[in-house]
């Protein structure tokens, strides 16, 4: 249990970054490029280095 | 000196204290309505806006500005006045508060430990957990301090620690608000799953445009650039909108001075207490007039000065 709250404490924007703004962005996307899976990936692809961005910057404001 | 009320001549602290308990004790009823008013707008919108009936750009503005109400109420019951301090009524303070924060993803239980130490250490820079989004320049400082506070490498975080030191119960509360934090979190990314721009546009943003106008209102304008002190850590103040759409947070003040009189109560006691607030020579109390109506302040010259 320690060592799921250490993973989760470092990784917690990065996952963030995945699921939350990468469902987002997917979405941004679906109405500029329509629906498929391969825009979907670049979605969720874009949510995970914007998360890795915050976690190197420490931008606690995305979540 | 000349403001003085002159029928008043004991102006001890015992008798301003005396004073003041007339005006604690009521159950607020108003912050009920509004915390809970608050977030049935909220709820409603996102049923509405999901079920088509509304568009989502209108949508969001009205939860903008409805989780701009989100906080008073939950301030209220942090300080125990949904329950008007009577100890069988205490779950309301607890339960109104969790519902009102809701929009703002926010758990009550952190936000009042970390609100009761600002009163306990207002504007002090190694305790006041407000002090890195209300000691700072300008506007643009304290919104980028407020939503940036929580960030792993956050200012906030060392007087959190150095609190939780201190004081054990405080530690133990963190940790159970903790566990709303971590639904909230989970709560965001589900939901962003499900309805993204909605999520996006009903939730997150709305969340922190209401903070960047809590942490401006409610802490920058009242304590920016003030000391440690009962009567002069927070300051009368005003602007050119009516107080209302301010949360009547020109005065602030009076509330520091005595956190357990209802926010609502609070111009008939600054009345009350006028005498005693010059007296004790509190930052802009020579300026409030002798009636508080519903924008006093704003034709205030001076109110301002620091």
């Amino acid at each position: 249990m320690e060592s799921f709250n250490k993973f989760f404490e470092d990784w917690y924007l990065v996952l963030f970054g995945l699921l939350f703004w990468g469902s987002i962005f997917g979405a941004c996307l679906f109405y500029v490029l329509g629906t498929s899976l391969l825009v979907s990936s670049i979605g969720y692809l874009l949510g995970f280095l914007f998360g890795l961005q915050a976690k190197r910057k420490g931008w606690g404001w995305i979540t | 000196m000349d403001n003085l009320d002159t029928s008043i001549k004991d102006l001890s602290i015992e008798a301003e204290r005396k004073l003041a308990r007339t005006f604690m004790g009521r159950i607020e009823w108003e912050m009920i309505l509004i915390g809970l008013g608050q977030f049935t707008v909220w709820l409603t919108t996102w049923a509405l806006v999901i079920q088509g009936f509304v568009p989502l750009w209108l949508g969001s503005i009205v939860v903008i500005l409805s989780t701009c109400c989100a906080y008073l109420p939950s301030h209220a019951g942090q300080h125990g006045h949904l329950s008007g301090g009577k100890k069988n009524l205490k779950w309301l303070d607890s339960l109104v508060s969790h519902i009102t924060l809701i929009p703002l993803s926010q758990s009550h239980d952190i936000l009042k430990a970390t609100h009761l130490k600002h009163h306990a250490h207002t504007n002090d820079p190694d305790r006041d957990p407000d002090y890195f989004h209300t000691h700072v320049n300008n506007w643009f400082e304290c919104v980028i301090n407020i939503n940036d506070q929580y960030s792993p490498n956050g200012r906030i975080i060392g007087i959190i620690e150095k609190l939780s030191e201190e004081d054990p119960k405080f530690e133990k509360t963190l940790e159970k608000g903790s566990a709303v934090t971590l639904i909230y979190y989970l709560a965001n990314i589900v939901l962003a799953i499900f309805f993204p721009l909605e999520t996006l546009l009903l939730w997150w943003v709305p969340k922190r445009i209401a903070t960047c106008y809590l942490g401006i209102v409610f802490s920058y304008q009242p304590h920016a650039g003030l000391e440690p002190g009962r009567y002069k850590d927070t300051r009368f103040w005003t602007n050119k909108i009516p107080r209302f759409l301010n949360h009547s947070m020109q005065i602030h003040t009076m509330h520091h001075m005595y956190p357990r009189i209802c926010h609502y109560d609070e111009p008939k006691a600054i009345e009350a207490l006028k005498p005693y607030m010059i007296e004790r020579g509190m930052p802009g109390a020579e300026y409030i007039p002798e009636r508080i109506i519903w924008n006093p302040l704003t034709y205030i010259k001076g109110a301002n000065r620091g």
